[in-house]
């Protein structure tokens, strides 16, 4: 029988001063899964190897590993030839495969997942359209898996500033959910939803192809503008807006000035001149020759609604 | 071969070299560009996310100007080459919104039928000029440069509206460097992001990000890197020392745009090039490489 290669991390804090790797060469079958291998590995040459798993069928989001560089569930992905298997990054190992996912479920809990309601339905029972739920299905096919959340590069740096995707998406199906009626903006507060770089890392990651920027980030960060326009993420996305409507062209020295504050302004000020020295800051508005299209269609945009 | 040429804001403001090189290598490839004077910025992720309805009929119209003139559209920016792709798509698509943004265009003379394909300037010297032809006019090959690839998010991902490259391993940079006559050099952060987005916000942050693959970058031993966007540009050479400093690093490492380093392969000179713009000097790569 033809046989794979599976390349393990292995690790215990406990006990072992760094990591190592072990590699198996385990029997190969067609349609075989990552978990399968794991699991042979298991009965066969190491009781001691540490994965975890649950449902076996992509539903409970437990056995997420990263496999060749890229993150999936175990029991999703198919077994390749010649596979390096590690455990999450991004979350702290408890041994092995298996990483420490509560303080993540907790930062979910912090934004109230769950449909807040403090009027009763009018109807009983309630009537509910499927239009009116068009964006928040998909949303509902995320299982925590948080291969987003070990993907995203910013929750790789700057752990506590952004709660990450999986919480974002779960956010975004409140705030989306006709029937919620908790400020859900005061909840996107406290997730650093802003610190989100728009790499789309998460998109490409998720095993249920949840669109969880443009579907979920976005319209946090849509509805945050709309209901907090005096705040600087507000007003940083208007002067963008603004300016593409004024000039057709955005100037980033104009951009800036419009919104950085004096202290960054003093703390980015030695970049500024070196900018400036090699010409890379222009003083002036440049601005396309038929402006007045780009107006046009504003307000015709603005008439409309 | 003509395409619709669109710069984006940053290569008309503070990366002129990335135009100004682009127009140098395109001329000696016979790529003929068509200034499409008029069009207006992509709106980035910003516009997209504030007012999806304005972001729609901007690309619609550019879309538009291209389709009049019966070409293709070439950019030199991955997220203008994002938005532009996103909008296309879904003007394509989707019948009822292409006609509520060809009812906004009719009131500036304009109409899109769906017939422009919008492509990076990456893709369009692999596929379109092809390895054989940029070979040919290869007259100065970067012999012994290790270059590393800094591909960027939005030439990369979502897949499914940017299909050139396998998102978790793309081959194009690394094929344009070897054309070059360089070595690429490989490090996971290759495929990730400079941080850009986030920098008017949350600078410590996005610095953060572009030191963590500078660093990568130099520890796999290369000498410089290319990047196929001019926003990854910014942060990697513009932000480089910022970066060296929040990492307590001393950063040396000069970035190139694409064409700048296929223009230095094909034998074109410093201020063609526009290289004296770039933050970080290159003069030590131009030694390396016998240009100077």
């Amino acid at each position: 029988m033809e046989k794979l290669s599976a390349k393990i991390f292995r690790y215990d804090p406990t006990t072992d001063d760094s990591h190592r790797y072990e590699t198996f060469e385990v029997p190969c079958e067609k349609g075989m899964r990552v978990l399968d291998v794991l699991m042979y590995i298991q009965e066969n040459f190491d009781t001691s190897l540490a994965f975890r798993y649950s449902c076996r069928r992509a539903r409970c989001g437990s056995c997420a590993v990263v496999v060749n560089g890229k993150p999936e569930p175990a029991c999703l992905g198919e077994a390749k030839k010649n596979m390096v298997i590690e455990p999450l990054p991004n979350l702290p190992i408890i041994r092995d495969l298996v990483v420490r996912t509560d303080e993540y479920e907790e930062r979910i809990q912090d934004i109230n997942p769950y449909l807040v309601r403090t009027k009763q339905p009018e109807l009983k029972p309630e009537k509910l359209l499927s239009s009116d739920f068009t964006q928040v299905m998909p949303l509902n096919e995320c299982i925590e898996c948080f291969s987003c959340v070990s993907a995203c590069p910013v929750n790789g740096i700057k752990w506590k500033g952004f709660l990450g995707p999986t919480t974002l998406v779960q956010l975004s199906r409140r705030l989306l959910d006709p029937r919620d009626d908790r400020d859900r903006i005061q909840d996107a507060l406290r997730t650093g939803f802003e610190n989100c770089v728009s790499c789309y890392m998460c998109v490409n990651t998720c095993p249920v192809e949840i669109g969880i920027l443009d579907g979920a980030i976005e319209n946090i960060k849509k509805n945050y503008i709309e209901k907090r326009q005096q705040d600087d993420y507000s007003k940083y996305n208007n002067a963008w807006k603004n300016i593409v409507i004024k000039n057709g062209i955005v100037n980033p020295f104009i951009l800036m000035r419009r919104i950085l504050k004096i202290n960054t302004l003093l703390k980015n000020i030695v970049t500024g001149i070196k900018f400036f020295l090699k010409g890379r800051i222009s003083l002036s508005s440049k601005r396309i020759p038929n402006i007045e299209e780009i107006r046009k269609i504003e307000k015709v945009i603005g008439e409309k609604r | 071969m003509k395409f619709a040429y669109y710069p984006g804001c940053s290569p008309q403001t503070t990366t002129r070299e990335l135009d100004f090189s682009t127009r140098k290598i395109a001329k000696a490839l016979e790529i003929e560009l068509e200034d499409m004077n008029g069009a207006a910025c992509c709106g980035s992720v910003e516009l997209r996310s504030n007012d999806p309805d304005l972001f729609y009929a901007i690309n619609g119209r550019t879309l538009a100007i291209a389709e009049s003139k019966g070409l293709d559209l070439l950019t030199i920016c991955n997220t203008c080459q994002l938005t532009l792709s996103q909008a296309n798509k879904s003007l394509k698509n989707d019948d009822k919104l292409r006609d509520n943004i060809n009812r906004i265009l009719s009131e500036v003379n304009l109409r899109y039928s769906g017939g422009v394909d919008v492509k990076h300037l990456l893709w369009v010297l692999l596929e379109n000029v092809g390895p054989e032809k940029i070979k040919k006019e290869i007259k100065t090959p970067l012999t012994g440069l290790k270059v590393a690839p800094f591909y960027g998010c939005h030439i990369l991902r979502p897949k499914e509206i940017l299909r050139f490259d396998d998102p978790d391993d793309p081959r194009s940079l690394e094929d344009f460097i070897q054309m070059c006559g360089a070595e690429p050099v490989d490090y996971s952060g290759k495929i990730k992001c400079c941080g850009f987005h986030i920098l008017p916000y949350n600078p410590e942050l996005a610095v953060k990000l572009t030191g963590k693959y500078l660093k990568e970058a130099g520890d796999a031993g290369a000498q410089c890197m290319v990047t196929p966007c001019p926003l990854c540009f910014t942060m990697l050479d513009g932000y480089q020392s910022q970066a060296g400093k929040q990492l307590g690093y001393q950063f040396n490492l000069p970035v190139f745009h694409l064409p700048q380093l296929l223009g230095l392969a094909m034998g074109m000179g410093k201020d063609e090039l526009m290289l004296k713009r770039n933050m970080i000097a290159v003069d030590e790569i131009l030694h390396k490489i016998g240009r100077i």
